[in-house]
């Protein structure tokens, strides 16, 4: 893996983005989704998720703490700064299904932009070490299946095959391997800036499951079922990295 | 000063910071709406900073069974809170969007049961008991990390106490008695922080327990009630970006501690 570490950056960010093709494949046995099933799986992402922070802002710390927390921040305004820009830009799912070439490339200018901040978790982590590099790319991916979910949701009433729908979804998070490998170029180039960049990837990520996820298992599930599944997820998080590190 | 004196002092002023829910209650229905939301958000962000830094100071991947186990222990006062109460708005097989649905949609931002004083205070005085003993785990690992974690549940106890006192108000008693029943549900948390400081000490082999315990319960707690009234209070992106940025700070703190 030392060998060609640009090359197991993509693979690893890549293995994220197929994740998401994953969200089809319920559709192959049930005509649709069940919310509190959504709901169970965005809490699951969301618990998954916030034991990787854990790492990384362990990781950062052990590299500077307050560069940590100033990265942590930065993160946090970057997510919030991408989704002003992006405000009433985002592509819907049908678009995706629906667009000739010129659209295609204008929407994935605008998925880049979106994906940039799971991207950027998966190369910085990397930097961070093999073990972080697992621990995000398994949160990262489990948090992709869901949305795969809700595209192919979007997509099978409108007609569209289960492969195409699947192609579609990872389509969507193609983005993410393309900015990994740069992430991470700039980290291992820049090794000061690694607590910055854990704290940056931590900080997107609190945001995402905070302004997304979060809110999306609560609206559509138990409130007491989605606390529980964040919880046993963010510990089962906790006892993997201890495993690995052991 | 002794430690025991010190955590003592700083977990009776969390358990008096409910007090203050008199006057805030006081403040007129927008502003306490958005102040409460954003105070519930620091809260959680706050506890589930807290909870990586017990995990990294007290355990830090040691034995895994025994974390695990606590953890599952630790889930259990947050759910056996909820099924004493019985609270239908939550367990009546809609997909507990009742109460809390309302909230979300601005009907009101109390959502605790607002007719049933009582129940709300076993309620609250179940939350209070992990809480506590989350507060004596941490500060028998690392006394600041106890003080700033009674800090921390002294800011979540302030909104508890609201929807005390609210509940208190609504079945026809005085913002003082509903602020006396805010103080009294903490008892558990101060009795709890002291007993467990006083035992981890002496029983070495529990710490990988009580420190999965303390986790899982101020995750849980985090989850259960603080920021889903949170949201429906203030918005998702201003709530977000409180618990994110007051979580974030958690380097910082744990800098500062030395741990």
């Amino acid at each position: 893996m030392s060998e060609n570490p640009v090359l197991w950056v993509f693979i690893l960010a890549g293995i994220t983005a197929l994740c998401t093709g994953l969200g089809a494949l319920p559709f192959a046995f049930l005509k649709e989704i069940s919310d509190r099933t959504l709901s169970r799986s965005n809490a699951l992402a969301a618990g998954l998720m916030l034991g990787a922070c854990f790492g990384l802002l362990v990781e950062g710390s052990q590299e500077g703490w307050w560069q940590t927390v100033v990265g942590a921040n930065l993160g946090v305004l970057f997510v919030l700064l991408t989704a002003r820009l992006l405000e009433g830009r985002e592509p819907e799912a049908e678009d995706l299904a629906a667009a000739n070439m010129r659209q295609m490339i204008l929407i994935m200018i605008v998925m880049t932009v979106h994906s940039a901040a799971e991207g950027v978790a998966v190369g910085a982590s990397f930097a961070g070490g093999v073990e972080l590099a697992a621990i995000i790319t398994i949160a990262i991916a489990v948090h992709n299946i869901p949305e795969g979910i809700a595209i192919t949701a979007v997509l099978r009433p409108k007609g569209v095959s289960i492969p195409k729908s699947a192609g579609l979804s990872i389509l969507s998070s193609v983005p993410q391997p393309l900015m990994a490998v740069p992430a991470y170029l700039f980290v291992d180039a820049m090794r000061p800036a690694l607590p910055y960049a854990l704290g940056f990837a931590a900080g997107a990520m609190v945001l995402m499951v905070l302004e997304e996820l979060l809110p999306d298992a609560y609206e559509s599930g138990r409130t007491v079922e989605v606390a529980a599944v964040v919880t046993l997820a963010l510990v089962a998080m906790l006892l993997f990295q201890g495993l690995l590190t052991a | 000063m002794d430690p025991t004196s010190l955590l003592s002092i700083a977990v009776g002023a969390a358990a008096l910071a409910a007090v203050a829910s008199g006057p805030i209650y006081r403040l007129s229905g927008s502003r306490i709406r958005v102040v409460m939301g954003w105070s519930n958000a620091l809260a959680a962000g706050l506890m589930l900073g807290a909870a990586f830094a017990l995990a990294f100071e007290g355990w830090g991947g040691g034995p895994g069974l025994a974390f695990g186990m606590g953890a599952l222990l630790g889930l259990i006062p947050g759910v056996v809170s909820y099924r004493i109460q019985g609270d239908p708005d939550l367990w009546d097989g809609d997909g507990g969007r009742g109460a809390e649905a309302d909230a979300r949609d601005g009907a009101d931002h109390i959502t605790d049961s607002q007719t049933r004083p009582y129940a709300s205070l076993v309620r609250h005085a179940l939350h209070a008991a992990p809480e506590g003993i989350a507060i004596g785990v941490a500060a028998s690992m690392n006394l600041g990390l106890g003080l700033f974690l009674a800090g921390a549940l002294a800011i979540h106890n302030i909104a508890e106490g609201v929807s005390l006192v609210s509940a208190t108000r609504r079945a026809g008693g005085s913002v003082g008695a509903g602020a006396t029943r805010s103080v009294a549900s903490n008892v558990p948390q101060v009795a709890l922080a002291l007993v467990t400081f006083a035992l981890l000490p002496v029983l070495p082999g529990m710490v990988p327990v009580g420190v999965g315990f303390s986790v899982a319960a101020l995750v849980y707690l985090s989850l259960v009630d603080l920021l889903p009234q949170a949201y429906a209070q203030a918005g998702e992106k201003s709530i977000a970006i409180v618990t994110a940025v007051a979580m974030s700070t958690i380097p910082l703190i744990a800098g500062a501690l030395g741990i």
